[in-house]
């Protein structure tokens, strides 16, 4: 699937960028963190009409407790099935390596900020993820971890109350709340913007859905990585027949 | 059924002649002479004693000194009297309007709802009717020290009848300290309970119903001047407000714990009480009743309780809020600022594309 591929792409040419089972890994985490999301605001902002709604949606404060719990099971299987996926797959191993966090994503990171502030005129020739990805990707996997294990602790408490004291239970709530929030505004937020609401990619940008890329994106956004499958030269029309479609 | 004391059969028969002249209405006067005198009572045949001895000095200092016996006990029309008198109706004064000047403004459609007055209305005979709080004689307005439903005498009032309750707020902080002390801003029963209206717990529409209790509660302590008079160092309305259980309380769960739960409804003692049932020793039996949290032990008293994570007093778990909260400001300037600055270079870029005509 890496293979390169020497010949010079068209603009439009799709090239794949993540596998069936990625695409269900993301589909899964998405629909679980959305209910989980909506369930957890409806009393994180109890009192609030955004609360009253959210509660009165989802019938009332026992059946939110149900599905926040259902949904948190599903979680707790998803990132199950992301573990396994990373440790017992090639693809999967090979990505997360790509994953990791690496010393030239801080000098990517500081290239963008001169770029965005106009001291450099061509954005930094990113990976195949770039720094702003990682974060987004290790925000929700560390975020997501910490919601289970402190929601277990809660979701538990007659049992966790006898084991732990009182204040430790207290704690737990509040970084529960807030670790919620911080993961709503980096997904809902942040993560929204910059795969579907910025410029260029409004309304809705299909990676998603088709698991491709264009070779003209990934030539604009992932230069190191377009150059490891194409070589130097950037996506072309092609004039001469004979040539790829 | 009542064998009457046989020295009152002779006294009536002399009042009887002396009626005849006074009739229709026998003044307070003649009434006397039978229920003037200590002695005067009824024996019922189970062995209980009624006294009939009506005090006149008690009467004379009543809000209804200037009324005759027969205003109110309007089925005498004679002396002597039928034994079994019907019970006295207020409100052939007290109703809207009424000629007399009786106050009008008794809540009776309140009491008529009210347990009490259903109670009394299924046949309960031990249920209350006005004169069994108000007094019958001796009924005096309620800021009057006298007053059987005034604020020092209101629990003893009560406590005829809910002799339990009466006992175990004696006992409490708030018995304390308006029977004790004299306090007046102490409650008595129906300053959690209502006055005329007074409903079950178990009904929702009840000021001390599972999901009413915080803001009855909070009608002192949910003010921190009031709290902090009484050296209660947090406001304990607005934590619990805050807390898993006055969440889902104020959502309407009455499953969930609310005041009276921990507290109890009328035994409330400070948690340094050994007797409290916050008492940090009594916290296990108090948390694991009514099969809340099963399997409760010491860990449950490990910690506060009310806790404001925004006080420093709160110890480890303001600084562990603070830091979230830090936390949570950072990540959203830093994703706002992010999205600024990918957003102005893009527009930018699109203004300096236009104007280069492409």
């Amino acid at each position: 699937m890496t293979e390169p591929l020497r010949q010079r792409p068209t603009p439009n040419q799709p090239v794949p960028r993540f596998t069936r089972s990625e695409l269900a890994q993301h589909w899964a985490l998405l629909v679980t963190l959305t209910v989980l999301a909506l369930t957890g605001l409806a009393l994180f902002a109890h009192g609030t009409w955004v609360g009253r709604l959210l509660l009165a949606l989802e019938g009332g404060l026992a059946s939110r407790g149900i599905l926040h719990r259902i949904f948190a099971v599903a979680l707790m299987l998803v990132v199950v099935w992301h573990l396994l996926y990373i440790l017992f797959t090639e693809r999967g191993h090979r990505q997360f390596l790509a994953m990791l966090p690496h010393r030239r994503d801080l000098a990517d990171l500081a290239e963008l900020l001169a770029y965005y502030r106009g001291r450099c005129p061509e954005p930094p020739a990113f990976g195949r993820f770039t720094p702003l990805q990682k974060l987004q990707y290790w925000g929700a996997g560390i975020g997501s971890v910490m919601m289970i294990a402190t929601g277990l602790v809660l979701w538990f408490h007659t049992k966790t109350m006898a084991l732990l004291p009182k204040w430790v239970i207290d704690v737990t709530t509040i970084v529960h709340g807030y670790e919620g929030l911080i993961l709503f505004m980096l997904l809902f937020g942040w993560h929204l913007y910059i795969v579907h609401l910025s410029p260029g990619n409004c309304p809705l940008q299909r990676t998603f859905l088709t698991g491709t890329i264009s070779a003209e994106r990934l030539f604009q956004e992932h230069r190191r990585e377009y150059e490891e499958l194409f070589g130097p030269h950037e996506p072309a029309e092609q004039t001469q027949p004979g040539g790829p479609q | 059924m009542r064998v009457v004391l046989a020295t009152v059969a002779a006294l009536l028969a002399a009042a009887a002649s002396q009626a005849q002249s006074a009739a229709p209405a026998p003044p307070l006067r003649q009434c006397g002479i039978c229920h003037g005198r200590h002695e005067f009572k009824v024996v019922a045949r189970d062995g209980t004693v009624r006294p009939l001895f009506v005090d006149e000095t008690v009467l004379a200092r009543s809000v209804h000194a200037r009324w005759q016996c027969v205003d109110c006990h309007a089925d005498v029309s004679a002396i002597p009297h039928p034994p079994n008198l019907g019970v006295v109706n207020c409100q052939r004064c007290h109703f809207p309007g009424n000629p007399v000047g009786a106050p009008e403004d008794v809540n009776y459609e309140g009491y008529v709802k009210s347990v009490h007055g259903r109670l009394r209305a299924a046949g309960n005979t031990k249920a209350p009717l006005c004169q069994d709080c108000h007094g019958g004689h001796d009924v005096h307005k309620r800021d009057d020290p006298h007053a059987a439903t005034g604020k020092l005498r209101l629990a003893e009032t009560c406590g005829r009848c809910h002799l339990e309750q009466y006992s175990q707020y004696r006992e409490s902080v708030h018995g304390q300290s308006l029977l004790g002390k004299g306090n007046l801003q102490a409650p008595t029963c129906s300053d959690c309970h209502g006055e005329h209206s007074i409903l079950p717990p178990a009904e929702t529409a009840s000021d001390v119903s599972a999901t009413h209790i915080p803001e009855t509660c909070a009608a002192c302590h949910g003010s921190m001047a009031f709290n902090t008079a009484f050296d209660i160092p947090i406001n304990p309305v607005k934590t619990f407000k805050h807390s898993f259980h006055g969440i889902a309380n104020e959502l309407g769960s009455a499953r969930v714990a609310n005041c009276a739960s921990c507290h109890t409804a009328h035994q409330v003692l400070p948690p340094s009480d050994p007797r409290s049932s916050v008492n940090p020793a009594n916290i296990p039996a108090t948390c694991g009743k009514s099969g809340c949290h099963e399997g409760a032990n010491a860990n449950y008293a490990r910690g506060r309780f009310h806790i404001d994570p925004s006080s420093r007093d709160s110890g480890v778990i303001y600084w562990v809020a603070l830091f979230f909260k830090i936390l949570t400001i950072s990540t959203m300037v830093g994703l706002i600022g992010h999205i600024a600055l990918d957003l102005a270079k893009k527009i930018r870029q699109r203004h300096g594309r236009e104007a280069r005509g492409e």
